[in-house]
Parts: C-alpha cells; sequence; structure tokens
C-alpha cells in the first residue's frame, strides 16, 4: 500500500467531521449490534468459570481503552500504563477493608487513582514524546519494588487477598447461585459506561483540541488550546479509567501483589493498544481479542515455547500491515478506496 | 576460607587485602563504592553507547538495542564454548552445531567477541533494511512500536534458542577473584579497567568515523535535515543502513563485556536496559561521551545514593530514575547532547 | 501554568521517588514485632536445636569409618558413605513400606481417628470441623469410575518453566503405579491433570476455580508461595486437600486455621533456624557478625524473617547485616560491598534463581569469602548447574543445607538401589535423568503421595478425602529419597512439617558437586506452627 494511502486509512479511522462524529455510522450501528450479541450470549451458554475470564477480559479492555485514550487520541506514548492497574486495585482492597460498600469503594479508588495520574504525570508532561515513553517505562519498573515496601497496603512481598464477599447480586435478582452472572454484568456496565464517557469526550472540544495536540502540538498552542490542560486531563480521566479496571480485577479475581502489576503488564496493555488500533475505541476491544488469540494460537501450534516471538513479530507486522491497528482494517474494508475526506 | 584475621598477599603487590580493615575505615569504603559504581558504570555505559549510535544516526531510541546485543552476546558465547555439556550443566545450543561447521571450533574469547561484533552489524543491517527502512518518515509511534515489538521478538528467540540458564561468558580481561589493583585499601576490578579502555578507544574511533569520514558527514547531514541531505545527494539509506550496523556492533560488544563481567541469561540486558537509557539520556542522546558520562553518573547514582542518602537498598532503581526524570525536567539534552530545535 | 511551578513540581516528583524509598520504617518495624513473636517460639526450640546439633556432631567426631567427615579437607578425600546409600533391593524395600503402611493403619485405626458427626478428627489433636464445608461437598469427590482424579497446578512457561518438570516427574511415578496395581485394594488409577499457570498467582486463582467447577478433584497440589497462598482460602473453604505444597514456605504449616494444607519440603523458617544453630554451635565463643543478602520477595523475606527472629534471642549471635537487593537487579556488587564492610564472620545468601549466581561470584569478588570464615547457599539455590558451576572456583567451600534429599544426578549414588532403579524408571519414561526435576518429582513427591493415598484406601470407609488428611497428617515413614537420619513425618497438630532436617553440604569447585560434610541435622518437631498473616508474617 502507498505512503498516502496507508496514511489515509489512518487519517480516515481517527478523524471524523464534528458533525458526523456524533451520529453513529451504519457500520457502527452494525457493529455495536454485534458486539451487543457476542455479550448478551455468554451468560446463558458458558460455564461460571469461562464467564469469570470473559469478565476479566471485559475489564481488560477497560484498561486498553485508557491507554488508547492517552496514546492514541492525545499522543502521549504511556508505556507504565500498568501502575494505574495496580494503584486501583490495591486502592480498593484496601477500601474495602474500611468496610464501604463496593460501589463506594469503587468510585473512591477511580478518583483516587485519576489523582495519583495527575500527581505521577504533570512533570513528565513536560518532556518530549520519546523522552515520554522512557519515563513511563520506568515507573512500571519501579512500580513493584515500591510496592512491596508498602506491607499491610500491599500484602507486601506474597501479596493479599481481597475481601469479594460483597460482590453479589441485590437479593431481589435472585441470582445466588449465579454471582457470575452478576459480577459479568457488572464489568460490563461499568466498562460500556466508560465507553460512553469517553466517546462523548473524544467527541467534545477537548476531544478535538486532544487530537490537535496529538497531531501538531506547537500549531495547537497558536489555536487557542491549553496544552497543559489538555493533556492533565487527558492524564487524569486515562489513568481513572485504568484505575477502575483495576477495581474490578480485585473483585473479580481476589488476589493483588506486586508480582501482577509488574513492566510487563504496561507493554502487554500498550501493544494491545497497538494492535487494535490507537484513536478508536473499537480499538481496545480488538486489541483484547488480539492479546488472547495469540497465546492460545501459538498454544495449538505448539511450535515455540513462549508467546512472545509470536507477540513481537505481530506487533511488527501489524505496524506495517495496519498501521492503524485492526480497526483500522476494518475500516479499509469497509470502504474499498480509501476516503479521502 | 581463611582463618579471621590473616591477610592474604593478593593483588599488585601494592596495598594487603581489605579483610577487617574495612570496619572503621570510611574513606577506603567511600573509595570501594566509587570503583564499584566505575564498575556497574562501565557495564551501563557499554549499552548506553550502543543506544545514542542508533539515536545520533537515526533519531530513534531504539528499545531493542539491548536485545540485538543479546544475541550477539549468546553468538560469542556459541563461538567461544566446547560441545557438549559445561561440567554438569546444560549444553549451549549451537555449540555442537559449531564444533562441526565451524573451524578451530572452540575460538578464543577475543575471536568469538570479534565475531559476535561482526554478527550484531550484521544483524543491525538486516534490520533496518527490512524492518526500519519501510518506516521512514512515519510517526514517532510506529517506529517505537516497532522497536518494542523487535524487544519481545528477538528476546523471545534467545529464550527459545538458547534457554534460561545464566552463562558464564569468558571475559578478554581476567576477572577471577583475585584480579584486582589493590588501591588504598579498595579493590579496582582489571574488567572495570579493561571495559573504560574498550569504550574510550571505541569513542575515539566513533569521533574519527564522524568528524573525518564522509560517512560521519552523512550522519550529521542526515540528522540535522534529513530532506536536504538527500537532496544534496547523501546516500539516506546507506547511512542508515551503517548506523545501524555499527550501533548493533556496538551492542553486541556491550553484551559479550557484560557477559564477561557477570554473565549472561536473556534477561540481563533487559534489567540493564532502564539503567542504560538513564545514562543515554543523561549524557544527551546524541553523543557518545555522553553515553559514557552517564554510564559513569548512573553507576556512580546507585552505589552512592543508598549507603549515604539512607535509601533501601531493595529499591536501587529509584536514585538512578530520579536522575533521570530530574535532567528530562531541567536539562532534556542532557550534558553533552545537541539542543534542539522545535518548529512547527 | 507557570514555568517556575511546574519545574519545582518537578523538583517535588523527583525527590518524591527518591523520598517513598526514605519512608519505609514502619515496615521494618512491622517485621521486627513480629520477629519477636515467633522469637518466643523459636526461642525453645533453640534449645534443642543447640543439642540435637552437639549429638550430631560428636558422634561424627567419633565414627572416622562411617562419618564423612568433619573437616573440609576429609570431606573432599573420602568417598562419603553416611550419604544413606541404601543397597537394599527394590523388591525388599516395598515389602519394608507396605509393613510400614500397615503399622500406620492400625495405629489410626486403634486411636479411632476419623469422621464423627460433622468433626474429623486427626492424630496430635487435630480436628476439623466438616459443618462449614459446602452443601454439595462429597468427601469421595474426585473418585470416578475407578480413578482418582489429582490436580496440580506448577509453571510450564516463562521464566521458571523448569519447575513444570516436577509435575512431570511425578506423573511418570503415577504411570508406574497404576501399571503395579494401583492405588489400595480396588486398584484405583491415578488421573493426574497439570495446569499451567506460569507461576501467576491470579493464574493459579482461576485454574483452581476451573478445577473445582468441572473436575472437583480429590485434592490440587500447588506450586509456588503466591501462588499456594491465592489459592489456599479458597481450598479449605471448599474442603479440597491442598496437600504437599511445592514451596518452602512455613506458612503451610498452619493445621489449625488451614487444616486442609500442608507443605513437604524443609521449610525456610526452619533452614534459617538450622544456619542459626550451626553458627552457635561452631562458634562458641561468641561475638559472630553475619551478613546477610536477602532477595526482596517471598523467598527472601521469609528467610529474613525466621533467622531476625533467630537471631535476636542469640548469645552468640551479635549483629545481623540484612542487605535486601531488588530481585531484577542487574548487579549484585554494591549489595555485596556494603555487606563485606559489615565486618562479618558468616555470610548468608537469602536469595534464588540467578542471583544466587551473581552472590557467589560478587562474595569472591569483593573479598567477603576471604574475610569469613563460613559462607551459606540456601538450599534453593542448589542446583549446579544453574547456580554454581558457571561461577568456577568462587563456589567453592560453600556450605548448604540442602534440604536433605539424595541428588539424584550425583555419581555417589550410583550404587543406591533406589536411586538408581528411579533412574531406570525415569529413563523408561523417556525423561532425560540429567534434569534432576524429574527425579524430583518422581521420587520427593510422587512417593510419599502414593504412601498416603495407599494408607488412606486401607482405612476404614475406603479412600475418601478426610481419610486421605487423617493418613497425610499421621504419615511418618522412611522417605527412601531421603539422607539416612532425617525423618519424614509429622504428627496432626503437634507437627506440621514432614521434613525438618537437612544434610550439611560443601561446594568441591573442582568436582562440580557438593559434598555432604558431617552428619545430617534433624529438627524434627521442632518447628512451630505458622499462622500467617499477609504483611505481617507468622
Amino acid at each position: 500500500m502507498s505512503t498516502t494511502a496507508r496514511n489515509q486509512q489512518v487519517a480516515a479511522v481517527q478523524d471524523r467531521p464534528p458533525s458526523e462524529a456524533k451520529k453513529l455510522t451504519t457500520r457502527s450501528r452494525i457493529g455495536l449490534a454485534v458486539l451487543a450479541i457476542a455479550v448478551i450470549i455468554p451468560p446463558f451458554v458458558t460455564t461460571a468459570l469461562e464467564l469469570t475470564k470473559l469478565s476479566r477480559l471485559v475489564v481488560l479492555v477497560l484498561a486498553v481503552l485508557g491507554v488508547n485514550l492517552l496514546t492514541g487520541y492525545t499522543g502521549l506514548i504511556s508505556l507504565g500504563h500498568g501502575v494505574f492497574v495496580g494503584v486501583g486495585a490495591f486502592a480498593m482492597a484496601n477500601l474495602i477493608d474500611q468496610g464501604m460498600s463496593l460501589y463506594l469503594a469503587g468510585i473512591l479508588a477511580t478518583l483516587f487513582t485519576g489523582a495519583v495520574g495527575l500527581v505521577l504525570g504533570l512533570p513528565a508532561l513536560r518532556v518530549r514524546g520519546l523522552y515520554l515513553a522512557l519515563v513511563t517505562f520506568g515507573t512500571a519498573l519501579a512500580f513493584p519494588p515500591f510496592a512491596r515496601r508498602l506491607g499491610t497496603l500491599t500484602g507486601g512481598v506474597n501479596g493479599r487477598t481481597v475481601d469479594n464477599e460483597a460482590f453479589v447480586a441485590p437479593s431481589f435478582l435472585s441470582l445466588d447461585d449465579h454471582v457470575h452472572i452478576w459480577r459479568y454484568g457488572v464489568c460490563l456496565a461499568v466498562v460500556a459506561l466508560w465507553f460512553v464517557i469517553t466517546r462523548n469526550l473524544i467527541n467534545s472540544r477537548m476531544g478535538r483540541a486532544l487530537r490537535t495536540v496529538r497531531d501538531n502540538e506547537p500549531a495547537a498552542a497558536t489555536f487557542g488550546i491549553s496544552v497543559r490542560y489538555a493533556k492533565a486531563g487527558a492524564l487524569a480521566i486515562s489513568a481513572a479509567m485504568t484505575g477502575t479496571a483495576g477495581v474490578m480485577q480485585a473483585i473479580l479475581n481476589p488476589y493483588v501483589s506486586h508480582a501482577s502489576f509488574d513492566s510487563f503488564l504496561s507493554l502487554r496493555l500498550y501493544a494491545a493498544a497497538v494492535i487494535g488500533g490507537l484513536g478508536t475505541l473499537a480499538g481496545a476491544i480488538y486489541g483484547v481479542l488480539a492479546l488472547i488469540l495469540i497465546p492460545t494460537i501459538n498454544g495449538a501450534i505448539e511450535l515455540l515455547d513462549s508467546d512472545a516471538i509470536v507477540f513481537g513479530a505481530g506487533l511488527i507486522i501489524m505496524t506495517f500491515v495496519a498501521p492503524a491497528g485492526i480497526a483500522g482494517l476494518f475500516e479499509g474494508w469497509g470502504r474499498g478506496k480509501p476516503d479521502p475526506s | 576460607m581463611t582463618q579471621p584475621g590473616s591477610d592474604d598477599e593478593i593483588g599488585f603487590g601494592l596495598v594487603r587485602t581489605l579483610g577487617r580493615q574495612f570496619n572503621g575505615a570510611l574513606m577506603e569504603l567511600f573509595l570501594q563504592r566509587c570503583f564499584d559504581g566505575m564498575f556497574t558504570g562501565a557495564i551501563y555505559a557499554s549499552l548506553a553507547l550502543a543506544i545514542v549510535m542508533i539515536f545520533r544516526s537515526t533519531g530513534l531510541l531504539n528499545f531493542a538495542q539491548g536485545e540485538m546485543g543479546l544475541m550477539g552476546g549468546f553468538v560469542a558465547l556459541t563461538l567461544m564454548s566446547p560441545a557438549g555439556s559445561s561440567g554438569i550443566g546444560i549444553p549451549i545450543a549451537g555449540t555442537a552445531l559449531a564444533s562441526t561447521w565451524i573451524p578451530f571450533h572452540p575460538w578464543p574469547s577475543w575471536a568469538a567477541i570479534l565475531a559476535a561484533v561482526a554478527f550484531g552489524a550484521l544483524l543491525g543491517s538486516v534490520v533496518e533494511r527490512f524492518i526500519m527502512r519501510p518506516l521512514t518518515g512515519k510517526s514517532t509511534l510506529s517506529q517505537v512500536n516497532v522497536t518494542i515489538g523487535l524487544l519481545i521478538l528477538i528476546n523471545g528467540i534467545v529464550f527459545q534458542v538458547w534457554g534460561s540458564f545464566s552463562r558464564r561468558v569468558e571475559s578478554p580481561f581476567p576477572n577471577g577473584k583475585d584480579d584486582f589493583f589493590g588501591l588504598f585499601g579498595a579493590r579496582l576490578r582489571y574488567t572495570t579497567v579493561g571495559v573504560w579502555a574498550t569504550l574510550i578507544v571505541v569513542i575515539i574511533l566513533l569521533n574519527l568515523l564522524i568528524q573525518k569520514t564522509k560517512t560521519g558527514l552523512a550522519f550529521r547531514a542526515i540528522t540535522s535535515n534529513r530532506e536536504g541531505a538527500a537532496l544534496v545527494g547523501v546516500k539516506v539509506n546507506r547511512t542508515q543502513t551503517i548506523g545501524w550496523a555499527i550501533a548493533a556492533a556496538i551492542g553486541a560488544l556491550a553484551a559479550s563485556l557484560v557477559g564477561g563481567a557477570i554473565t549472561l541469561n536473556p534477561l540481563t540486558m533487559l534489567n540493564m536496559l532502564i539503567y542504560a537509557l538513564a545514562a543515554a539520556t543523561i549524557g544527551g542522546l546524541d553523543s557518545p561521551k555522553g553515553a559514557i558520562a552517564g554510564g559513569l553518573i548512573i553507576g556512580l547514582t546507585q552505589s552512592l545514593a543508598p549507603p549515604y542518602l539512607g535509601i533501601p537498598t531493595e529499591l536501587t532503581l529509584l536514585p538512578p530514575l530520579a536522575a533521570m526524570v530530574l535532567f528530562l525536567i531541567v536539562r532534556p539534552h542532557g550534558l553533552f547532547g545537541t539542543v534542539p530545535v522545535n518548529r512547527v | 501554568m507557570s514555568k517556575k511551578l511546574t519545574r519545582l513540581l518537578a523538583v517535588i516528583f523527583a525527590l518524591s521517588l527518591v523520598a517513598t524509598a526514605c519512608g519505609s520504617d514502619s515496615v521494618t518495624d512491622t517485621v521486627s514485632d513480629t520477629a519477636n513473636d515467633v522469637a518466643d517460639a523459636a526461642g525453645d526450640a533453640a534449645d534443642d536445636i543447640e543439642e540435637g546439633v552437639d549429638d550430631a556432631m560428636d558422634d561424627d567426631a567419633m565414627d572416622d569409618d562411617e562419618a564423612a567427615g568433619g573437616a573440609v579437607e576429609d570431606a573432599m578425600d573420602e568417598e562419603v558413605q553416611d550419604g544413606g546409600v541404601v543397597t537394599t533391593s527394590i523388591a525388599d524395600l516395598e515389602a519394608e513400606w507396605a509393613d510400614r503402611r500397615a503399622e500406620i493403619v492400625a495405629d489410626i485405626k486403634a486411636a479411632g481417628y476419623g469422621v464423627d458427626g460433622d468433626t474429623l478428627t486427626g492424630p496430635g489433636g487435630w480436628t476439623v470441623d466438616l459443618s462449614s464445608c459446602p452443601a454439595d461437598w462429597s468427601d469421595t469427590g474426585g473418585i470416578v469410575d475407578g480413578t482418582i482424579k489429582l490436580g496440580h497446578t506448577t509453571a510450564q512457561s516463562g521464566a521458571l518453566a523448569s519447575y513444570g518438570n516436577i509435575g512431570v516427574g511425578m506423573g511418570a511415578y503415577f504411570d508406574y503405579v497404576n501399571a503395579n496395581g494401583g492405588i489400595g485394594p480396588d486398584g484405583l488409577q491415578i488421573d493426574l491433570q497439570i495446569k499451567d499457570d506460569a507461576y501467576v498467582a491470579t493464574q493459579t486463582q482461576e485454574l483452581v476455580a476451573e478445577l473445582l467447577q468441572t473436575e472437583d478433584p480429590f485434592y490440587i497440589q500447588t506450586l509456588g508461595s503466591p501462588n499456594t497462598f491465592s489459592v489456599q482460602g479458597t481450598l479449605n473453604e471448599n474442603c479440597v486437600p491442598q496437600p504437599m505444597s511445592m514451596t518452602g514456605h512455613q506458612a503451610w504449616g498452619d493445621p489449625d486455621n488451614n487444616p486442609w494444607t500442608t507443605g513437604l519440603q524443609l521449610s525456610y523458617a526452619t533452614e534459617s533456624l538450622l544456619w542459626g544453630s550451626w553458627i552457635e554451635a561452631n562458634f562458641p565463643d561468641g561475638g559472630v557478625n553475619v551478613a546477610a543478602l536477602v532477595m526482596d520477595n517471598d523467598f527472601g523475606l521469609a528467610y529474613e524473617q525466621g533467622f531476625e527472629s533467630f537471631a535476636e534471642e542469640s548469645s552468640i549471635i551479635e549483629n545481623v547485616e540484612f542487605v535486601r537487593h531488588d530481585p531484577a537487579a542487574a548487579t549484585l556488587t554494591n549489595e555485596m560491598t556494603t555487606l563485606a564492610a559489615s565486618n562479618p564472620n558468616v555470610f548468608i545468601a537469602m536469595t534464588a534463581g540467578n542471583p544466587c549466581l551473581l552472590a557467589v561470584e560478587e562474595a569472591a569478588r569483593t573479598g567477603i569469602t576471604d574475610i569469613v570464615d563460613a559462607a551459606f547457599m540456601p538450599s534453593v539455590c542448589k542446583t549446579i548447574s544453574a547456580y554454581m558451576s558457571p561461577a568456577g572456583d568462587a563456589g567453592d567451600g560453600f556450605l548448604i543445607f540442602g534440604g536433605g534429599w539424595k541428588d539424584s544426578t550425583d555419581p555417589q549414588y550410583e550404587t543406591d538401589s533406589y536411586i538408581s532403579w528411579l533412574n531406570d524408571q525415569i529413563e523408561a519414561a523417556g525423561l532425560d535423568t540429567a534434569v534432576g526435576t524429574y527425579a524430583t518429582g518422581f521420587g520427593q513427591f510422587g512417593w510419599p503421595a502414593v504412601q498416603a493415598l495407599q494408607i488412606a484406601a486401607e482405612l476404614d470407609g475406603g479412600l475418601s478425602r478426610t481419610n486421605y488428611m487423617i493418613a497425610l497428617r499421621s504419615l511418618r515413614m522412611d522417605h527412601p529419597g531421603l539422607l539416612e537420619g532425617i525423618a519424614f513425618g509429622q504428627d496432626g497438630s503437634n507437627d506440621s512439617y514432614l521434613v525438618e532436617g537437612s544434610d550439611l553440604s560443601v561446594y568441591n569447585a573442582a568436582d562440580e558437586s557438593w559434598l555432604i560434610e558431617g552428619g545430617v541435622i534433624d529438627l524434627d518437631g521442632q518447628s512451630a506452627n505458622c499462622a500467617w498473616v499477609a504483611g505481617e508474617g507468622c
């Protein structure tokens, strides 16, 4: 594919005229319908364990969306989003200890993670893209040793269990035997809520400001956009979003430890965001699908001991074949010829 | 073990072994820590140099630099190790093949390392030609993504081929327990001196290359104005390939030296990566001598900050990281880097 | 935001990174508190330990022929005979084991252990309230159609993938048993299902949940400290046994709070006691400084806690310098220099994995091995090919409490009837005898698993989970893979650790092998139970 065509493909995915953006295209409607069916079916056909696994994937999508918002829409490379998952998870575990209701604890933990993101990120915003990747990478590496030192908060070196007994359906739903369905539903609802928030954000003035900052930062300033506030806002929201993913993870799989939130988590989130398609909402979903399909395929082929080779090769190939990620591929196919908009 | 209190005669004969002299000898301890910082600093500097070379010739921060070097290091290991088990251990992959096909196998360590450097150059050229070149002009994001993909891929390949065991790489510099200069009660290892000497030689050669040759001129032209350079006839592609080849060669040298200084396993370069990145950043991402200075600073920070600033030793990552962040905010172009100009 | 303010924030940020590192005092306090609690329990044991060590030492001094020699030089010259090389034929061994099993069965029946209403009673005052088990719980869960379904989670991928070989070896032994009569009078066949958790604790949780849901295995055996921790609560709540966990953590000896969980191998806490008691026995004049390199993870801190509590009660150990290191550290030079500066008499490495090798090398290069009288490697660093041999001469003279097991790859056991038979079987199963982990699975873990199952199958009511736990908690036999003199047994709530003894071995760099020095030291029954609290300790 020629460079121009590729660029157009990328642009086509990431930018749409504002008036159009708010409407759902037919493609999107179909996509959403497929998605709706895909998520409604499982509780009826899968086992409790499989449904819990699916819930975890749904939560992972949320974490990847957080990376997407920051890296895809705002252009700030983050190789350290695993930290926010960890902060959200630990915060949730501890707030539950205080006897708080799950909902309140979840909201507080989310807000806390957003604040942490803001504090950690603000000075880092002063550095340019490439350097930001460095700093976030360093932060991801520093998080586990730091977490190990916090004893009772994080379970120290051994980790700790989370008290998720309260994560059950309200009695009027009589889902006592199917607590996993309730949990699945909650995960879906929370993630869907964040998707709606993100979509509205993207299509708002702030969203356009973010994209301008991404594409041409010096020019953005001349347009009257406060680059600082735009970046800070994106950072806080992205961190909060990913923090919610951590919150959900803590109560789904009730064990948290420093080892769960290492640099590999951050790299995986980033890789998923890229493969799925930066700067798209659907990209988060595609990315997670890729994340799970690759080890499954690798396990089936049984050629290689580690998934790393397939993953690394996949990431490289994607950058050539589909620079806009899987989402970009779909956009391209849907339109046939790239649309010079 | 010796009986308590005895003094062994070791080293250049200048000073006796430390033994109990450390206790209470604060200056000696401080000096020893400085030497330790120089030791680890040398290791970081060697990888930082490879990172700087890539940045200098392409403007790209290559996260996979360490892994490319790692592969070279294992190639050196395969060339210098005899076939069959090393003692009770598991044989090193490829040595059986090597002993059949490669004459005079196993090679002396210096020869194996030189061959690894050549391999590194080859690897760098191949990567540049088939993976990086098609991406020229693309966004920073794409290039970062590819280097991260390369990191994961090459690390996976090394794991797959050579397994997870730690291996001792025979060092060209004597690295036994008695191989050090005893200076004022502290130990300065031969390895430290040897690696620094090697790095300085490499720097001098690089400097000659960059300042005195046409290729070096081409480097400078490309990084300051790529399109302009192409317009005036600079062979951009060829120059980039050379840049990658050199950087990867240095990376392979770094891995071999690191393997000789400590040990080599698939995670070695990965564990070092953040320190080398910090060193390169502090020194200036496009300055070779900056890489050296940065390596020294990071090594010293790691050795001196925990004991003298009361930072817990298990948080050894934090002082170098803090130093890097400080520099990025206060002086992003590092100590010796060129100040960038932002054009709209 | 003004430039100045941002710069100020930046400086604060950078400093905060540094400052957070400094603010760790509370953790040290917590560790000290729990150390004090454990110290009381350990203190009683300490006196007995000294006696035990003294006895062992005395025996060796008197018996030159038998013993492998008390001095390092002797150990290197002589053929080690006290390694417990067994020459009884396998057939006779099998008969011995069968007799012993019958004895245990008789004892259990005589004592009347078993289920009475809702209470399960076992040896040593051990009781379990079965009323809290799930409504759909079955005592014979996992025994289906003449098959015993066993679950095993382990690391088969990732950096620790070699641990997965233990399960493979264990499976090989189960295949042998299946082909030779199976378990119990009905010849039940063992069906071992191994699941890969890549050493990730949340993955273990998922796998265990899956196993409980779909297979309802008879028991689930977990590998790895964090992994075992993460599912311990679930398994105990579900009244599913979690036997012989493949980790040396001391938290598995908690028969009152987690009755369905046990460990098997020498625990880190007991190993620390061994170090401490060895020091006390060898430095009667006192004034000993110890330098300890501690890995900042579950291994290292378990050792640190055990040793610190011992040291606090000890009049011989004057000072311990603990230096922790980052598990992902590229070098250990800085840490070892700090340790060297503390003027130690003894160096102990409390680490695991590749840093074992780095520790050996750096101990030599920083001069620690020249200063100290003794240097210890932890039992988890025993593997020669991975951790000792690449260091060359630097490892010469290091001591280790190896865990008490005969090394199946060690040529001195070629004449041992059990080990040679074990290696034959492993080879027949198509596995490489040079890889020690297969033997670990086949012998160390596989053998006792089968013994306990056999005993349980003979109890009233046949094989059931409750009978199995009684058998396990009563188990006391001569493990053929253990060195002679090390007991293999527990006793309900009185003794919840199967192995509490070890050999003392010294590394010979020229031969690249561990040679047993002196006799074995056994602290059977002296390790305190451990009620573990997350983030704090026992």
